[in-house]
């Protein structure tokens, strides 16, 4: 009885081994037929995000798009390689072994994966970020207002007006670096650009610089004059 | 001559005494698991997979994750959480270790996924036995009775609550050969005062003639990390049972992609009345894939203002 149930697992792990396109396209089709009703899990988009992004597949049908979809559908791969037997039992187009060989999620080297799922979960984070508030784009060179809540500080607004210098591209964890006078003396602050705490950023002025960093404003009296 | 002879008699004399003495011993040795083995088919400990009530006494299975990295979120109060992610990869249940069998209490969990040819033959063997798919990784967990879980149980994620407080445990990455500074703590030596060569050396390591010796396990220079370390307490913020991510606070042991082992806090006991027990149960008909991560609750109460 044992030995049995073993040999279906081995027999159907070989047999499946190259079913990955089909899990592909699959869950594709179930997700269009049923949006899926959450607006704060944006690696699984809104309603009519997905539509358009199913439109876009459609139309294009090239080698670009379908990969983009194949990489959306990979974390919930992920998933269903945590419960295979479960996802057979509610999609009925995936079978219950074929999910747990092939998943496009990077399998061969662990430390891969991780890295792989890393990126997926930073680029959810900011998609929610951006779809919650509208963030502008900042570069090296703006002059722009803040409005920053500190909430060490009873959660009082402080506004303050400064230029860029710099601008660390990270993911989520992206940053920027603000200059300002204070009473005369140089003030640099680094503020995490998808902070909740940044409460409005507005693009007073477009410098035009020449370079990424602007560390030699720091040896001018005044970053507001060049 | 005679010395020989007397040895090769006393050695044939200890053959035959441990011949004779090993004789009754495997005998009993082999019909003591018989009797046992077919008492345990007609009583037949039956393992079911129900939820059950949780004792104080009572301890649960642990689970199997990958260290997937570190990240920051901001809760909702604005405050910033340093996170790893954890990634319980497939985790079911591989073996139950009994106590009329194995002498223990405890569960084999297995995760991940791996091919045939990338296993040893007592590797598939093992996993043909129990009946389950081969799995990358096994630990062991040892529990109490009630906690037992039937072979292939798989558990999830949602074995484990926001909120709660686990203990994991994981290889810490290699650093090599390192000083006393940085592998114990050390303070080092003066900067300056005329000390020469010697600003990060460990000083002394012992008395004068009285013990004349360095003590043994003397904290000194040497190989550090790559060894199995247990971060207590790690509290969990928030888990997506969809994907089976889990995000603790701090930093759990190992590098990106290391297997961990996730238990239930030691000290920090977790609430028992709101754990799932013996592990959390997908119940019919569910659809897993349209679950909503679950952060934990922080309260109504804004930290910063409540401050004063």
């Amino acid at each position: 009885m044992l030995g049995g149930v073993s040999r279906r697992w081995v027999a159907s792990a070989v047999r499946h081994a190259g079913a990955g396109y089909r899990r592909i396209l699959a869950p594709l089709c179930s997700s269009t037929s049923s949006p899926p009703s959450s607006p704060s899990f944006v690696l699984r988009p809104p309603a009519n995000k997905l539509d358009t992004h199913g439109e876009l597949i459609i139309s294009h049908n090239g080698i670009f798009k379908p990969w983009i979809v194949a990489n959306k559908y990979s974390v919930r791969c992920m998933t269903t390689v945590g419960n295979p037997e479960v996802s057979s039992g509610q999609e009925s187009s995936v079978a219950s072994p074929e999910t747990d060989k092939p998943h496009s999620i990077k399998f061969k080297r662990l430390d891969k994966t991780a890295k792989h799922i890393m990126n997926i979960l930073d680029k959810e984070a900011v998609d929610k970020v951006q779809d919650e508030r509208d963030i502008p784009d900042i570069r090296p060179g703006y002059i722009i207002q803040l409005k920053v809540e500190v909430p060490e500080n009873k959660r009082r607004i402080s506004s303050m007006k400064g230029i860029v210098i710099a601008r660390r591209n990270a993911g989520l964890n992206t940053t920027f670096r603000l200059r300002r006078l204070v009473s005369g003396v140089g003030v640099e602050s680094v503020f995490p650009l998808y902070s909740p705490n940044i409460k409005e950023i507005k693009v007073v002025d477009k410098r035009k610089v020449r370079r990424a960093k602007l560390y030699y404003l720091r040896d001018r009296m005044n970053p507001f004059k060049k | 001559m005679s010395a020989a002879s007397r040895g090769i008699l006393s050695h044939l004399r200890l053959l035959s005494f441990s011949c004779r003495v090993e004789a009754p011993h495997q005998r009993s040795f082999c019909a003591l698991p018989v009797v046992g083995d077919s008492e345990i088919e007609t009583s037949s400990r039956v393992i079911e997979a129900k939820p059950g009530v949780m004792t104080p006494s009572s301890r649960r299975t642990g689970a199997i994750g990958v260290k997937c990295g570190m990240t920051a979120l901001w809760d909702k109060w604005g405050a910033r959480i340093p996170i790893s992610v954890l990634w319980l990869d497939d985790n079911i249940v591989s073996q139950v270790k009994t106590v009329e069998k194995e002498g223990i209490f405890s569960l084999q969990v297995g995760a991940g996924q791996k091919k045939e040819k990338h296993l040893t033959k007592p590797e598939v063997g093992h996993f043909r036995a129990q009946g389950v798919p081969l799995k990358r990784k096994l630990k062991e967990f040892p529990v109490t009775e009630d906690a037992l879980l039937p072979v292939g149980t798989q558990i999830t994620v949602r074995h484990f609550i926001p909120g709660q407080y686990v203990d994991v445990t994981g290889i810490t990455r290699g650093k090599g050969f390192q000083g006393g500074m940085k592998r114990w703590g050390f303070a080092g030596m003066p900067a300056s005062h005329g000390a020469s060569l010697s600003h990060r050396s460990i000083g002394s390591t012992g008395q004068r003639d009285a013990p004349g010796k360095v003590f043994k396990g003397k904290k000194m220079p040497g190989r550090m990390g790559g060894k199995q370390c247990t971060v207590k307490n790690v509290w969990i913020y928030k888990i997506d049972p969809v994907r089976n991510l889990m995000w603790v606070k701090g930093q759990v042991p190992g590098a990106e992609g290391n297997f961990v082992f996730i238990k239930d806090a030691v000290y920090k006991k977790p609430d028992i009345s709101l754990l799932p027990f013996p592990t959390h149960f997908i119940p019919e008909g569910e659809d897993t894939t349209e679950l909503e991560p679950l952060t934990v609750d922080l309260g109504e109460v804004d930290p910063f203002m409540a401050a004063d």
